[in-house]
């Protein structure tokens, strides 16, 4: 009876204890549940005025720092024109070119190398979501008594999502990073070896990327789980701006509707945060690797037209690096889309 | 009008050298030598502007790369002329000494530069 007396007590105690715990807990789960049907209704009534001027507001902010690498490079061009006019043709214009080039690659080296940076962090976060992410949903899935699906899902992507984003940041970026430093070095050496190992370096990386967009196509086979109800401008269009991505653009361009259609669904549901988790991460280095990447070719068909021959080389092979990071960006963000979009249909949020 | 007279000031010079050289070969060198300096005088005065120009846009765009670049071409124009007139005097062991001085002076103007681009490049290696 005493036992009793004490147990009855001791639980009175604990229950006073936990309470106000208990109340502001589910204070705070109300109102993030709110906040989240606000940031989920505000995602749902977005119109493409809207959608627009925000895409606006982001470009101009990326914009700024491309176009001041872009100024620089121009005001250096031209400056390097004119000193090479001075010395001329003559045997001093080796040492010359020399310096010149190394000038034109330290100028925009600073911006690019912030880039790659801003690649690597992003591409390792999202290699860190899948990680945690697929093995957490699978789990929920078998626990949800759809075992079916969880082995598929996480077959599919745990294997594939997780093996092709640890190949990217272990194997492809560092490939990337060792070309953009022998390119460099042969441009600014003058030295006649180096570049077809450079190249060497960069198709290598290349070949990665398009083994595993082989390998992602290959599980886009699931797109007509996805591709229902995919508009058919929107899909126009992303196959359009698609298409020009080197290496994944074609794979990029064929799983438009796959994305889009993903998009879709992750609108429609919960995966709205998603959708803002994914703008966040891809959306201002995706722009930034774009505007370098045609500002570093714009000012490379300056150096060409200044006959400025090392200068328009460096600049060409930092383009093609930006590219490639571009590429691999497009290919993350279609990953983690279609991953996204394939947990909710599978578990039947859709 | 300050070209005409420089381009006449090279014409008169070209003339009294080639007739100094025919009677009096040393005063010839020292007359192109008077010469050059005089010219090189006159274009640094016009040229003064222009790097303080590139030195405003250096400083306002933070290149820091422009002004080896400024003083490697700076270096590589009067060694060549010298070179010339060393050749012009027959002596190619100076010329050729003057030549290596030039490179070395190049080089060492480019020697901030080069090490910064040493540390792109190894941060890109990491």
């Amino acid at each position: 009876m005493r036992k009793f007396l004490v147990c009855g007590m001791a639980l009175c105690l604990l229950a006073c204890a936990l309470a106000p715990a208990a109340w502001a807990w589910e204070d705070a789960a109300e109102s993030l549940l709110d906040g989240g049907k606000g940031i989920s209704e505000q995602l749902r009534t977005l119109d493409a005025d809207t959608l627009l001027e925000e895409l606006g507001e982001l470009v101009r902010g990326q914009l700024a720092e491309p176009v001041r690498m872009l100024a620089r490079a121009v005001a250096l061009l031209l400056l390097c024109a004119g000193v090479q006019g001075i010395a001329g043709d003559s045997e001093w214009s080796t040492p010359m070119k020399t310096v010149l080039a190394a000038v034109v690659f330290l100028e925009v080296s600073d911006p690019i190398l912030a880039l790659l940076t801003d690649v690597g962090d992003t591409v390792q976060q999202c290699s860190v979501y899948l990680g945690a992410f697929v093995p957490t949903f699978t789990g929920i899935l078998i626990s949800c008594g759809q075992p079916g699906a969880a082995a598929v899902y996480s077959g599919m992507f745990l294997t594939v999502a997780n093996l092709t984003a640890q190949v990217i940041t272990g194997l492809a970026l560092p490939l990337l990073h060792i070309f953009l430093a022998l390119h460099a070095a042969a441009c600014i050496g003058g030295l006649d070896g180096l570049p077809d190992a450079a190249n060497l370096l960069y198709r290598a990386a290349r070949w990665v990327l398009s083994m595993l967009s082989m390998v992602l196509g290959g599980v886009l086979g699931l797109q007509s789980i996805l591709a229902h109800g995919s508009d058919s401008l929107a899909l126009t269009a992303g196959k359009f701006f698609t298409g020009s991505i080197p290496v994944v653009g074609s794979l990029a361009s064929s799983a438009a509707g796959s994305v889009l259609a993903g998009l879709k669904v992750l609108k429609g549901t919960l995966g709205v945060a998603a959708i803002g988790g994914l703008a966040v991460m891809f959306g201002p280095v995706l722009i930034r690797c774009t505007i370098y990447g045609v500002g570093l070719r714009l000012a490379a068909a300056l150096s060409k037209a200044l006959a400025l021959d090392d200068g328009q080389r460096i600049l060409e092979g930092l383009a093609k690096g930006v590219e490639l990071c571009c590429a691999l960006m497009v290919y993350f963000f279609m990953l983690v889309v279609i991953a996204t979009a394939l947990m909710i249909v599978t578990g039947g949020g859709g | 009008m300050e070209s005409i007279r420089l381009y006449g000031f090279f014409l008169i010079t070209l003339m009294l050298v080639s007739l100094l050289k025919q009677y009096q070969p040393a005063y010839g060198l020292i007359a192109v030598l008077a010469a050059l300096t005089l010219a090189m005088g006159a274009a640094l005065g016009w040229a003064l502007p222009f790097f303080q120009w590139v030195q405003s846009i250096s400083s306002l765009a933070d290149m820091q790369g422009l002004g080896s670049v400024m003083k490697a071409a700076g270096v590589a124009l009067l060694t060549r002329c010298v070179q010339e007139l060393c050749r012009d005097a027959g002596q190619n062991a100076l010329a050729v000494a003057v030549d290596f001085a030039g490179r070395c002076m190049i080089l060492a103007a480019a020697m901030p530069v080069m090490q910064r681009v040493l540390d792109v490049l190894m941060r890109l290696l990491q």
